[in-house]
């Protein structure tokens, strides 16, 4: 029977964890605020004054 | 463990921050927008019978269209209907202010004007306010956007955009499509 990880490599992996979670949802937010930064000012702003 | 636990909450933390800033940033731009840009939603509270706007008051059928005032304000009433609008084309200026006005003897029915950041709801019993400044020249689209029934999809108008110069009106200040 495998005594499986012991608590030195179970600290390791975990200190990994959230840096990959990190840079997926920075990706994807950082792409959806490029987005709506695009449409604001390549769209929204020079279609002009409306109240 | 505590090692880890520190680095996860420190993670947490700056995600947060970072999901803080992003909405500043874009309630930021927001406010910039409507301040400096005077791009705000339309917000006018008037309310208008719907049953009798045909009738009387401002939505008769001569005063719609544009008319400019003897103060020189520029106005366009359009009433919207089931499944037209009157007038369905209207003349505005290049470059000036203009004023839009709607009323709906019907139901719901909502107008965006192609190319520009016009764009509002006409709900029976008020009237619907917009004040924009045309930048370009040319025949705009105003269909309607709002499903106001089985011939919502053919319902639209045009808002024809001229300079300045071409922009003449006749003895009571009327301009129309059909005089050019």
């Amino acid at each position: 029977m495998a005594t499986g990880p012991s608590d030195q490599d179970l600290e390791r992996v975990m200190r990994e964890v959230p840096r990959g979670a990190f840079a997926l949802a920075a990706l994807t937010t950082g792409l959806l605020l490029a987005g709506w930064l695009l449409v604001y000012f390549l769209i929204f702003l020079p279609r002009g004054m409306v109240s | 463990m505590a090692i880890a636990e520190e680095g996860i909450v420190r993670s947490e933390l700056r995600w947060a921050a970072i999901s803080i800033g992003v909405v500043s940033v874009i309630m930021l731009a927001i406010i910039y927008a409507g301040l400096v840009h005077h791009i705000n939603p339309p917000s006018n509270i008037e309310t208008i019978d719907p049953k009798t706007l045909h009738l009387t008051g401002e939505f008769t059928e001569p005063n719609l269209g544009t008319r400019v005032a003897a103060d020189g304000q520029i106005t366009s009433r359009i009433v919207a209907t089931q499944f037209t609008f009157v007038p369905r084309c209207i003349v505005l200026p290049a470059n000036r202010p203009v004023t839009l006005r709607f009323a709906t003897p019907d139901v719901i029915h909502g107008i965006l004007v192609t190319g520009t950041n016009v764009n509002t709801m006409i709900v029976p019993g008020y009237v619907s306010q917009v004040h924009t400044v045309f930048t370009r020249t040319g025949d705009l689209l105003m269909p309607c956007h709002e499903y106001c029934g089985l011939g919502h999809s053919e319902m639209s108008a045009t808002v024809r955009v001229v300079p300045p110069g071409d922009f003449k009106p006749d003895s009571q200040g009327g301009v129309s499509c059909d005089a050019r």
